[in-house]
């Protein structure tokens, strides 16, 4: 399988929220805003990117009995490192989220990722996979993110001073008077409303584009081995 | 000894060094990022109480105490002047709402209360967070205590906001801040 191949597969035809149905438990409980949702990406691409590469360089050190455990081990390094990073230099977006990026150690995507492909792959794909699924899961992420805020809350890009700087206060952009928004989408049923409707609308689109072909996670995990 | 044994022995040897190599290769990457990043942590850490003392003490105490003014490790109470601030927690409506209560010592006044954590819904405890002017959380400025109880709740969000309310009439109080800031 060629390298673009890998990346297309992770990013786009098992996308690992909209096809796999991976990993709903952060991406619906930090989406309420685009901000929190870009801090929860950035978090979770750092995790998978350096669990899958290492995971795929050590996989000959690890006997096959205790891989599981020696890969959440790995996992939990990453994690620990995101949290660390962000509580140097985005604290007030870490105070959010701080419980999303903990249990990002047990989000199935970067340990099915770890599991399936990494440790039967070199260094070299691991890492285009890995890639390829924090784009994919930073898509999903951001189209939920965006939709929530912009329909729960009326504005976008709201609080990005959090993440770059005071300069991005006035990044802030006013698109919905007060009284049109729905407080619902903001709230944890309006995720489940919206994830919903957008995974209808990615089905329906992998449906009509003739180009792209209906992988099941299953056929996946076939072409991988 | 014989040699199916030793390729036994190898092979437990080789099962136990490959978790381990993974283990110490683990720890130095958590070592060192802790080493790097522990100073700027600590320091963003400091900057969120004094930011949290500011907004409370707002224009009620100098500069300069307030400059000073930063919480020791275990305590509850702090001395900013002539004003105390104390650190009260209270059941909210999904978890533990934790405050800072100031009060002007010798009137025993409420003079602020922040939240510097909860757990409530998003959307309907938002007033929570509102630290601006307009907010709920401001009416409880310059109160005597006696009053603090009468003030209306936040509708929708009885509970969380009838739980601050007690909480800040019952530290007001029991607060007895002459025994620790003596001077």
């Amino acid at each position: 399988m060629t390298l673009v191949k890998v990346f297309n597969n992770a990013w786009l035809h098992n996308n690992a929220a909209w096809v796999q149905l991976l990993g709903l438990c952060p991406l619906l409980a930090v989406s309420n805003s685009l901000v929190n949702a870009l801090g929860l990406s950035l978090a979770t691409a750092l995790v998978i990117v350096g669990s899958n590469t290492s995971v795929s360089l050590l996989a000959r050190m690890i006997p096959d009995h205790v891989r599981l455990p020696c890969f959440v081990l790995i996992i939990a390094t990453f994690t620990t490192t995101a949290m660390l990073l962000l509580q140097a230099y985005a604290f007030d977006l870490y105070l959010g989220i701080a419980l999303f990026v903990q249990i990002i150690v047990t989000n199935c995507m970067i340990l099915s990722r770890a599991e399936a492909f990494a440790s039967r792959q070199p260094a070299l794909p691991a890492l285009v996979d890995a890639l390829g699924t924090a784009c994919g899961f930073t898509l999903a992420l951001l189209t939920l993110g965006i939709t929530r805020e912009l329909l729960g809350s009326g504005t976008l890009f709201a609080g990005m001073e959090q993440l770059f700087g005071p300069n991005a206060a006035d990044w802030r952009l006013e698109v919905l008077p007060a009284n049109t928004t729905l407080t619902l989408l903001k709230l944890p049923p309006g995720a489940f409303l919206g994830a919903g409707l957008l995974l209808a609308l990615a089905n329906s689109l992998r449906r009509t584009a003739p180009s792209t072909p209906l992988d099941s996670p299953q056929s996946d995990s076939a072409t991988d081995q | 000894m014989s040699r199916p044994d030793e390729a036994a022995t190898a092979g437990a040897v080789r099962s136990l060094l490959g978790p381990l190599c993974v283990a110490l290769l683990c720890g130095i990457v958590l070592t060192g990022t802790n080493l790097l990043t522990s100073e700027r942590i600590s320091s963003n850490e400091q900057r969120q109480a004094q930011q949290q003392l500011r907004t409370l003490l707002n224009g009620q105490v100098s500069a300069a105490a307030l400059d000073q003014a930063h919480w020791d490790v275990g305590t509850e109470t702090l001395c900013v002047g002539d004003s105390v601030v104390l650190k009260s927690q209270t059941e909210g409506y999904a978890g533990t709402i934790e405050l800072l209560i100031a009060m002007h010592r010798p009137t025993r006044q409420l003079l602020g209360v922040t939240v510097t954590r909860h757990l409530e819904t998003p959307g309907i405890a938002d007033f929570l967070n509102d630290k601006g002017e307009d907010g709920w959380l401001s009416r409880l400025r310059n109160r005597a205590a006696g009053t603090v109880s009468e003030l209306d709740t936040v509708s929708g969000a009885t509970i969380s906001s009838s739980a601050i309310l007690r909480s800040v009439t019952r530290t007001l109080q029991d607060a007895a801040p002459d025994t620790v800031c003596a001077r």
